[in-house]
């Protein structure tokens, strides 16, 4: 099964980023190790000078991880065509137990990898590079991620099997079955509408309101943006699979979070993900950067990008709303039924 | 109205310490250079005048000692903030021209604005006054390579000065100019002193550390200031 | 010095990067051919395996859903009717319907045909009446003769058509085997227009009763069965039950003929496209070797670029660009050609390696299968790795210092 050109595909292209950012890694460790910023002898000059090889590797990576999460979706899609049972990408990732891990494992890879790219460059903008040391250690510990999709993937490549059955998202995501499918699935309107927007309502109040109660706003509102951001993102996923699909399918049953990024349902699928992760990478991002205190020119740099995060983090948040939404609006004034 | 503009405090520079061909090519060099002088920096060939001048012009990083521009501290600034330095207030201008061949002169003059995002036509806008001003206009769109001497030379100011920096270096200028060029030369740099440019020549040649414009003149031997 | 945004100064870089590419063309055309000719390469395997893969889909879209067969001894048999009502009591089964079909080896002209037994008296009302170039109408006049046979007639491909005439037998034909008393004369009454030629070329429709007699099948007894489930998702169940409750059963599933036919052909492009990989791989070697080593040209060109401001990271960006712009347009240029070759020259020489070895179903037309999805696949396989071999020998000439041009003369 190795041999499906998608398969390759994706396994040319994750070995690229592996082989990389390995490169990345070694020079990483070099700075790390001695970094000297008082230094004017040749051996800091050439660090410096690699700190551009390490920023250039890292948006490499970043740039080849969002072109394969495209990638695994298609080509889980494509290789429903020849596995029985499978219909769409679910069918593909359910078939071993590598598909779903990997897929969550790349999305981690995603939000880190944004995150460490907006360090580097806030660190960038500073003449004594303060976080240097810290942004560097902080690369070496993503490296194993990169390692662990590699072979997360060659693992799922290699258990791929055209003679067993696997199943289709109808079962999968059915609130009979058994697995995190049916728990997101089964999540009932009831549930999840009230928390998501309870979350949405708090990331508002916490924008406008907390911010200007300057103690609550130092102990409280910047603490609170970035746990707030991951809660927004699962509670989105949960959303989008047990009360946005049943409207964008129009059948009950019908609760695949992938079906919808084809073109039956015009991509539907692809601003409403596009939106939700860039509001979400944004706003962890924006958050993480309230917690930084020391020294004061960092922080002061840190506000101004924090802004920028919080605007953009913003509107794709709202963005996601309305497009969320808009499959129900659609069929509540086609049908005038709920449901 | 005499303020330090430049100033180096016992700069030296060491290429390939430690190793069989360590060479010292500039060795406790101290300068003081006020805004609006044209200064000159004479000696004989390998006596580092090449080298300091590179080091005042942000082109290398001293192995000690000081290098201050409009009193900021740049020798021990990362690359990206002493080139920011240096786009700012400096305009330098190579031995050999160092223009870029294939390209034309207009091209060439307006390279230090690309990364700054000037759009093409404020580009165009600034060197077509400069062009105007060095009497290259007829050759705007000719390849350099197909430029006279002289010509190049005055491209190559002219790229020196596009960024309006108030800084002027120039490294052996004359080197490849004939007497009636040379004065030609020493025409344009008068003008740029008295409108308020400060300059610094390294130059072997007395034509020009001898003329009258002249304020200050170093000389170096042997990687070290002497007078 | 006025900055602009950072859209006005990518531009800028995007055009610098541009310029420096139509600098040095002379370097950069080999590359780009090498390039060029692969991507062709391998999108051409990709659009041939996608096209196959779809127009296979399309065909077999009307395959029965299930077809059942028996079988002993490893080998299939007839299957009695005695089968049918057992199966139509399956919950989700809406129909069974009966088969009779057989191959026949013409030993004298070397030719196995297709005998397909039916009722052709469907054929001649209707929509299909159209397929037939209709001859020796049995009621007509001068076939007089012939209107007392009516299960001995048959309708032939066009492939037999000639066969036959080739033995002076296109009006009426003798079946016989050594083991009959006496041959058995069916009268052709119709050919199948060329429009058919796909599937019906080498194929004798002959009427029910005497394909029965030709294929020696006893009264109660079929070739197969053909199950008909309404509902899709119930399809795999029902052919599991059917195997449970009649182990003498085998059946088949047309999912299950789509995903064999969709996995021969992903092998066999994938067979293909490893031997391309050597090649794929020679190259990014080239590429690595090219690049690291800078001509003296270009590092003079870009000690100029960091002497007069310009900063590493835009040095590396304009590498990037380049990088990107070449790979960029070999791919879209490696595509065009592949679909000019696919689509418009029918694929000379690729078609006989997928058609030739595919077993059912030569097509002879390719549908044009242009999905973005192939796109995204190319650029992953072309772009992405150019640009990650060109990663560290982009990073070591944005490093060169301004020093370069200062010290030595040029």
């Amino acid at each position: 099964m190795i041999l499906h050109p998608w398969v390759l595909g994706l396994i040319i292209g994750h070995s690229a980023l592996l082989l990389v950012f390995s490169l990345g890694l070694i020079n990483a460790w070099q700075i790390y190790r001695g970094w000297d910023y008082n230094s004017t002898e040749e051996k800091q000059f050439l660090l410096e000078k690699k700190t551009y090889l390490v920023s250039t590797v890292m948006n490499f990576a970043l740039f080849t991880q969002i072109l394969m999460l495209f990638l695994l979706e298609i080509a889980a899609d494509e290789l429903a065509n020849v596995l029985p049972g499978a219909m769409c990408a679910v069918g593909t990732l359910s078939s071993n137990s590598y598909g779903f891990p990997l897929l969550d494992l790349k999305i981690l890879s995603f939000f880190v990898y944004f995150i460490w790219l907006v360090i580097n460059y806030l660190d960038n903008q500073i003449e004594t590079y303060p976080l240097v040391r810290k942004k560097y250690l902080g690369l070496i510990l993503i490296y194993p991620l990169a390692v662990m999709e590699t072979i997360l993937l060659f693992m799922f490549a290699f258990n791929l099997d055209p003679s067993v059955i696997t199943s289709c998202c109808g079962s999968v995501y059915n609130e009979g079955a058994e697995g995190l499918g049916g728990s997101l699935a089964g999540a009932s309107a009831g549930f999840i509408l009230p928390l998501f927007f309870s979350i949405v309502t708090l990331q508002l109040l916490n924008r406008f309101v907390f911010k200007r109660w300057s103690t609550v706003d130092k102990w409280f509102g910047n603490l609170l943006e970035f746990p707030l951001w991951i809660a927004f993102f699962i509670s989105a996923i949960v959303m989008t699979i047990s009360f946005i699909s049943i409207y964008v399918y129009e059948m009950l049953s019908h609760k695949c979070p992938f079906c919808f990024m084809g073109a039956e349902y015009y991509y539907y699928g692809v601003p409403l993900y596009f939106c939700l992760f860039v509001a979400t990478a944004t706003g962890m991002t924006g958050g993480l950067l309230g917690y930084i205190r020391q020294p004061s020119i960092l922080r002061e740099k840190a506000g101004i990008l924090r802004k920028k995060m919080e605007f953009v983090s913003l509107w794709g948040m709202l963005a996601f709303v309305v497009i969320g939404f808009l499959p129900f609006v659609a069929y509540y004034m086609k049908t005038g039924r709920l449901i | 109205m005499s303020n330090l503009i430049i100033e180096t405090i016992n700069v030296t520079k060491t290429y390939n310490p430690g190793k069989p061909n360590e060479a010292i090519a500039v060795k406790d060099a101290s300068l003081q250079i006020n805004e609006g002088s044209l200064v000159v920096l004479k000696g004989p060939s390998g006596s580092g005048k090449t080298t300091l001048l590179s080091l005042i012009g942000c082109q290398a990083k001293p192995t000690r000692g000081e290098v201050i521009i409009r009193g900021k501290r740049i020798s021990k600034l990362p690359e990206k903030f002493m080139n920011r330095h240096k786009r700012n207030h400096i305009g330098f201008i190579f031995q050999h021209f160092q223009l870029i061949g294939g390209m034309s002169v207009l091209d060439n003059i307006v390279l230090p604005l690309i990364p700054e995002g000037i759009s093409p036509k404020e580009r165009s806008k600034r060197a077509d006054r400069l062009l105007e001003r060095f009497d290259l206009a007829h050759r705007r769109q000719f390849k350099v390579s197909y430029l006279s001497g002289g010509e190049q030379q005055r491209v190559a100011i002219a790229r020196a000065l596009i960024n309006n920096a108030g800084i002027l270096l120039a490294d052996e200028p004359s080197a490849h100019l004939d007497s009636r060029l040379t004065s030609d030369l020493l025409v344009y740099i008068n003008q740029l002193k008295q409108s308020g440019q400060t300059i610094l020549i390294t130059s072997h040649d007395p034509i020009i550390y001898q003329h009258p414009a002249v304020d200050q003149v170093f000389e170096m031997k042997d990687g070290q200031v002497i007078s | 010095m006025i900055s602009g945004s950072w859209f006005e100064r990518q531009k800028n870089i995007i055009d610098y990067s541009l310029q420096s590419l139509l600098r040095r063309r002379s370097k950069n055309i080999l590359i780009l051919i090498i390039f060029i000719l692969l991507v062709f390469a391998v999108s051409a395997i990709l659009f041939i395996t996608g096209s196959l893969t779809k127009e296979m889909m399309i065909t077999s879209n009307d395959l029965p859903d299930i077809t059942v067969q028996r079988i002993l001894g490893g080998r299939q048999v007839n299957i009695p009717a005695s089968f049918i009502p057992e199966i139509e009591k399956i919950p989700g089964v809406e129909a069974v319907e009966t088969r009779v079909w057989g191959y026949f080896y013409l030993a004298s002209l070397q030719a196995n045909f297709t005998i397909y037994g039916m009722d052709l008296t469907l054929l001649e009302d209707g929509e299909y009446r159209k397929i037939v170039n209709w001859k020796n109408i049995p009621d007509q006049a001068e076939n007089q003769s012939l209107s007392s046979r009516p299960d001995f007639r048959m309708i032939i491909g066009q492939g037999v058509f000639e066969l036959l005439k080739d033995i002076q037998m296109e009006k009426a034909y003798l079946f016989y085997q050594p083991s009959w008393e006496k041959p058995i004369p069916f009268d052709i009454i119709g050919t199948f227009k060329t429009e058919t030629e796909l599937q019906s070329n080498d194929l004798m429709v002959l009427q029910t009763e005497g394909a029965r007699r030709v294929l020696e099948l006893p009264p109660d007894e079929f070739t197969d069965l053909v199950v008909y489930v309404p509902n899709p998702e119930e399809i795999e169940n029902i052919a599991l039950k059917i195997r449970r409750y009649f182990p003498a059963l085998r059946t088949v599933t047309r999912a299950q003929i789509q995903n064999t036919y969709a996995s021969v052909f992903g092998w066999k492009s994938a067979f293909v496209l490893s031997s391309l990989l050597v090649a794929i791989l020679a190259f990014l070697i080239l590429i690595w070797d090219k690049a690291s080593g800078l001509s003296p040209d270009e590092k003079r060109e870009i000690g100029i670029l960091k002497a007069i401001g310009w900063d590493t990271d835009v040095v590396l960006s304009v590498k990037f660009w380049e990088g990107f712009i070449l790979s960029g347009i070999a791919s879209l240029a490696g595509i065009l050609l592949a679909y000019a070759y696919i689509y418009w020259l029918r694929a000379p020489g690729l078609r006989e390696i997928f058609i030739g070895w595919s077993t059912i179903y030569p097509s002879f037309q390719l549908i044009p299968d242009v999905d973005p999805k192939f796109l995204l696949l190319i650029v992953t396989i072309s772009v992405v790795p150019y640009l990650a071999v060109t990663v560290f020998p982009a990073w070591k000439a944005a490093i060169t210092d301004p020093d370069v041009i200062m010290r030595n003369i040029g």
